[in-house]
């Protein structure tokens, strides 16, 4: 079967070693929240989904050309925007009233932006008939998805491992943030030098 | 704890934010009245790589109408079609040139089953992976060409 390379495809997008921004975006939105607050980092994870999965689909029907520079300055700013903020709240979980309101929005608009980047990356090769091309998209963007999961479950396992040398949640939270920021401003660099 | 954390950020210094290499190729054909129409999407720079590769010295421009002799050229020793022992012409019909993927149009004056030998970007990229999706009177199928698999049967089953 030829489809599930779209599905490896889509997943090692995420977890790409040379090319961080939708990895760090995902490790930035989950750290600050345990494992237990599933609510939480699972409904800001599924607005992320949503927007990305819908935003992706439009671009592969549509095909709108857009300008790849403005794109991939748009997701580092999403990234520069997420992990600032884990690093201004100093690591805390927001009261959970605000993720059922703004935070979700907010997540789900990030979301079609890094969409708008698969369909980039994808979208030039996919094939012109309609079964062909939905099935491809269709793989991918569950790869994606297991690739997002793979990053939430390493960060809970990172933030399982700092507990056990006894960082604070807070603390690793905090640590986790500035180091995507860091990340993310050397790749904001690259971008804007590049 | 400290010391993985600075490991991981000196790490990022290799890292960059766009780039995602997609090292793919998709073959789309389509079978009907004994003949399969075949196109080619491939990725222009990966192409344009492959082909300044295979010809030392030549600055190679899809865009440019002289290329197209160089594209059939490449297509032509790396794409091969039989059926049983008998080799199978692959005509080159032409190629439409974007800056982000190349379509190369090509036929076969008879239809299934065939046997593909596709070795496409195999050279430049131990990850290359060539997607097959074939659309015809019996159906649709699919294949995947890769450098370690680069034989395959394009049959309908009986």
């Amino acid at each position: 079967m030829t489809v599930p390379p779209f599905a490896e495809l889509g997943m090692f997008h995420i977890l790409d070693p040379q090319a961080w921004d939708h990895l760090l975006f995902v490790a930035a939105l989950v750290a600050p929240f345990a494992p237990k607050d599933a609510k939480a980092w699972f409904g800001a994870l599924t607005a992320f989904a949503v927007g990305h999965t819908a935003a992706m689909a439009s671009q592969v029907a549509l095909q709108i050309p857009l300008p790849e520079r403005a794109v991939e300055g748009a997701v580092l700013a999403t990234l520069v925007f997420t992990s600032a903020r884990v690093v201004w709240l100093k690591g805390t979980v927001p009261p959970a009233r605000s993720w059922l309101r703004a935070e979700l929005a907010v997540a789900a608009l990030f979301g079609v932006v890094h969409g708008l980047a698969f369909a980039k990356d994808l979208a030039p090769l996919l094939p012109s008939d309609r079964g062909a091309l939905w099935a491809s998209w269709g793989w991918f963007a569950l790869g994606v998805e297991v690739g997002q999961l793979a990053v939430v479950a390493g960060v809970f396992l990172l933030r399982a491992g700092a507990s056990a040398r006894r960082f604070s949640p807070k603390d690793f939270a905090l640590a986790l943030g500035a180091l995507c920021l860091g990340i993310s401003l050397h790749l904001a660099s690259q971008w804007y030098t590049g | 704890m400290l010391r993985t954390l600075a490991l991981l950020f000196s790490s990022f210094i290799w890292c960059s934010a766009s780039d995602h290499p997609i090292h793919l190729a998709s073959h789309e054909l389509t079978v009907r009245d004994g003949r399969t129409d075949w196109v080619i999407k491939v990725f222009t720079d990966d192409l344009e790589a492959a082909i300044a590769e295979a010809n030392p010295g030549v600055k190679v421009r899809l865009e440019r109408p002289e290329a197209r002799k160089l594209v059939e050229q490449y297509v032509a020793g790396r794409l091969q079609v039989s059926r049983g022992r008998k080799q199978l012409p692959l005509v080159f019909d032409g190629l439409t040139y974007q800056p982000d993927a190349v379509e190369i149009r090509l036929h076969l004056a008879t239809g299934l089953p065939l046997t593909v030998t596709d070795r496409l970007l195999h050279e430049r990229f131990t990850d290359q992976r060539n997607v097959y999706f074939v659309r015809g009177p019996q159906g649709r199928l699919d294949a995947l060409s890769t450098p370690s698999q680069p034989n395959f049967e394009l049959r309908y089953p009986k």
